[in-house]
């Protein structure tokens, strides 16, 4: 077997090494001190080593449609669009690695999918109580969308 | 590293890598493969999906996705046989930072080391098999030493970036406000007891056992790359990881950072895993630190 790095084999080994440790330096550095933004504020992100560094926030997610003053209604074949997901009883979830703009963005795109498929004339409505450690103050969000016919 | 070992492009003896790749491919088999083709099963299934992590990563089709699932069970048990290794572990690698940049919700920390274990132990040229592990058949086998030394250099870059975010973060720091939150869910049989002796000091010296917590992984961070701290690093993370493990959370990161720890291990242990091994002519100088794990 060989076992002495030789030639070329020796040059790919040590640019490895450098393009590796030059990576895992600089990514981890810059999510956590977030290099691009004006003030270098730190903050928790991925790809950043932040094990148990905060608590984990938690929050609960009710999926439904409405008419006008009428109850809230399941909506038809959640789980085809989310897998998993159940509708209208609510859902217990945690945010631990993604931001408070990243489930508002992830629920807000979810219905506007729902109802821009189904034209149905219902508003379908993500309804987001935060249980445990928000990042921010307030404690319920809800994302609408109409599906207009 | 111990000294004497030499550089990161010197020979080392082989069975430490193939030991640890047979050890890693375990902890994939029963942890990572099942969570993340979970993760892909599920990912697969839904027609709604956010925006990955880059515009240009195509999202899988039902199939496509029903064939990666299949291809990392393959590779994956390659990668406990020895069969392919270095495929094997970057087949892995990659499929896994594929699916973490699928959907954000797809990440976590401990997914993110085995990762980078995966791609480091593709770098390893040792080509040992396990059956040949097993038999001992080892004995004389030796591979560039880089991949070991990329894998401490990981270990040390994992803690000292946790310890800086316990620093900056407004949750740790002088005040331990993290270790004063909700209590952790009770798990592994007969240990209720201990943990909740654990919550209640947690609870009571916050401050006190932040700082510790700081300085035990900026410890582990120098410790797992100066030369002569190899036996402290070892000593000093089985203790941690063993607490993190049995007292706050489980996780595959405990063992995967224990599984990481073989590469720190002296010659005499890591002579070899095998019930049958004798010393090899070029090492027998080194007497009985030759003679294995049953010396």
């Amino acid at each position: 077997m060989e076992s002495t790095l030789t030639g070329w084999r020796r040059h790919a080994a040590v640019a490895f090494i450098v393009v590796w440790l030059a990576v895992q330096i600089a990514v981890p550095l810059a999510q956590k001190l977030d290099l691009g933004a004006p003030s270098s504020p730190y903050r928790y992100a991925r790809y950043s080593w932040a094990m148990f560094s905060r608590l984990v926030p938690r929050y609960e997610v009710r999926l439904y449609r409405t008419r006008a003053g009428s109850a809230p209604e399941a909506i038809p074949d959640i789980d085809r669009w989310i897998h998993g997901y159940r509708s209208p009883e609510p859902m217990p979830m945690s945010a631990i690695y993604t931001s408070e703009s990243e489930v508002l963005g992830r629920f807000a795109g979810l219905v506007t999918a729902i109802a821009h498929e189904r034209r149905d004339g219902y508003t379908y409505v993500a309804a987001i109580r935060w249980t445990a450690n928000r990042p921010s103050g307030g404690a319920t969000v809800e994302v609408r969308a109409d599906a207009t016919r | 590293m111990p000294r004497g070992e030499g550089g990161w492009l010197d020979p080392v003896p082989a069975y430490r890598l193939a030991t640890l790749r047979a050890c890693l491919a375990v902890v994939t088999l029963v942890f990572h493969v099942p969570k993340f083709n979970g993760l892909l099963d599920a990912y697969t299934r839904s027609a709604f999906h956010v925006a990955p992590a880059f515009a240009w990563i195509p999202t899988p089709s039902r199939g496509a996705g029903i064939a990666l699932m299949v291809l990392q069970h393959a590779a994956a048990w390659c990668l406990f046989l020895g069969w392919a290794p270095r495929v094997a572990g970057w087949l892995l690698a990659g499929a896994g930072a594929y699916i973490m940049a699928l959907d954000p919700e797809h990440y976590s920390h401990n997914a993110h080391f085995h990762l980078t274990l995966l791609a480091l132990i593709g770098c390893a040229s040792d080509r040992i098999s396990l059956r040949r592990l097993i038999l001992g058949r080892d004995d004389d086998a030796r591979t560039p030493g880089w991949p070991e030394w990329l894998i401490r250099a990981q270990l040390a870059i994992v803690f000292f970036y946790a310890a800086l975010d316990k620093v900056l973060s407004p949750g740790w720091g002088l005040t331990g406000a993290v270790l004063t939150g909700p209590g952790f869910a009770p798990h592994a049989p007969g240990l209720a007891g201990l943990q909740q002796l654990n919550q209640t000091v947690l609870g009571a010296i916050p401050a006190v056992l932040s700082v510790a917590t700081i300085a035990t992984e900026l410890g582990l961070a120098i410790a797992f790359v100066v030369p002569g701290l190899s036996a402290l690093a070892i000593a000093l993370s089985v203790g941690f990881m063993t607490y993190l493990e049995f007292m706050v959370r489980p996780g595959v990161f405990t063992w995967d950072v224990l599984i990481a720890l073989l590469v720190l291990s002296p010659r005499r242990i890591a002579a070899g895993p095998s019930f049958t091994r004798r010393p090899a002519p070029h090492l027998a100088s080194t007497g009985p630190s030759c003679r294995g794990w049953t010396g």
